[in-house]
């Protein structure tokens, strides 16, 4: 009967301490999971590869075009794009904005940050290749069909 | 005497005519595509805030018709966590990827938009968030310069309002009640 106890009270023991480690282990990988996903890196327009090759004429066309099939293909993708600079204007928070105006419509390619150094160089006329994320249009009766790319990044 | 009253009358439909085809000095649209909005929410757990800088706005100074576009993927957060759950998980832009403003200025006697100067615009209109659309109503502040208007203004959304609701809202890590401010530099159209 004693021997008995002994043994159960060892079992019961043991379960103990393996649900203790397997409690701690869980809240280890819960933890490093959430830091993981909390202090992950944002977005970086520079490192990801394009989704999309294509000329400024070639993207506004898919917007003139077909513009619910062009936002769904687009949609929050990384598009490298080459034009000629129709006009820059610069925001009241000194983030350059370069855009590029074909008829119908215009892109609109919007820098922030660090990247304002390289587009604050660009003049009116100039041609260049950028890179920037794709974050929607709009059609309206002063603009006309406006495609918007975000964190530009400039690569010529 | 009825030569008289022909004149009298031909002045007037002549004076008529011409002032039709005079253009109203203040009527004009003033437009920008780089506004700037900036949401923010307080909780006692955490602060978020995040930045668009990709506004889109046209005032008609002759009307006091207002219009704003705003593009929900242009929001830039702080973690990048925090902007994927603000598109995935509470405001949804892959299906709803724009929301906008249109409204007017009702008190537009109050301002002269030929003199320089400071001046408090009470707008209403319909706020669309979400792909839900409420009337508000706010006031702005205009100040007028040469060839420049810049518009300010600040308002509060109930997400509830709009129908985005999530944990962190339930949990008390994103206020329910979020702060708006908009400010935007708008310059003459070009025709």
């Amino acid at each position: 009967m004693k021997r008995t106890f002994v043994v159960m009270k060892k079992r019961i023991k043991r379960v103990l301490v393996n649900l203790a480690l397997m409690g701690g282990i869980g809240l280890l990988v819960g933890v490093s999971v959430f830091l993981h996903e909390w202090f992950k890196p944002k977005r970086s327009i520079v490192r990801e590869e394009p989704a999309y090759v294509l000329t400024t004429a070639e993207l506004l066309g898919d917007f003139l075009s077909d513009p619910v099939s062009a936002e769904a293909k687009y949609f929050d993708k990384v598009l490298q794009t080459s034009g000629t600079v129709s006009a820059k204007e610069v925001d009241a928070y000194q983030n350059v904005n370069l855009i590029f105006s074909i008829d119908g419509g215009e892109i609109q390619v919007s820098f922030l940050g660090d990247f304002n150094e390289d587009a604050a160089a660009v003049t009116e006329g100039d041609p260049v290749e950028l890179k920037g994320n794709y974050t929607g249009y709009y059609v309206d009766d002063i603009f006309g069909t406006q495609v918007k790319l975000n964190n530009g990044y400039i690569l010529n | 005497m009825k030569n008289r009253f022909v004149k009298v009358l031909s002045f007037l439909a002549l004076s008529l005519v011409a002032t039709a085809f005079v253009p109203l000095q203040d009527d004009a649209v003033y437009v920008t595509r780089t506004g700037h909005v900036r949401f923010f929410s307080h909780t006692a757990i955490e602060d978020i805030e995040a930045h668009s800088h990709q506004v889109s706005s046209s005032l008609n100074t002759g009307t006091g018709e207002l219009a704003f576009v705003l593009l929900m993927k242009s929001f830039e957060f702080e973690k990048a966590k925090m902007q994927e759950d603000f598109n995935t998980d509470y405001l949804e832009t892959d299906e709803f990827p724009k929301s906008t403003f249109k409204g007017r200025i009702t008190n537009l006697s109050a301002i002269d938009f030929s003199r320089n100067g400071t001046y408090t615009a009470d707008v209403t209109g319909d706020l669309m968030i979400h792909g839900v659309t409420n009337t508000i109503s706010t006031t702005a502040t205009l100040i007028v310069g040469d060839d420049v208007i810049k518009g300010s203004s600040s308002i509060k959304v109930k997400l509830a309002d709009y129908n985005v609701s999530g944990p962190s809202i339930a949990g008390g890590s994103i206020a329910e009640v979020i702060d708006v401010d908009i400010d935007v530099t708008y310059k003459p159209k070009e025709s």
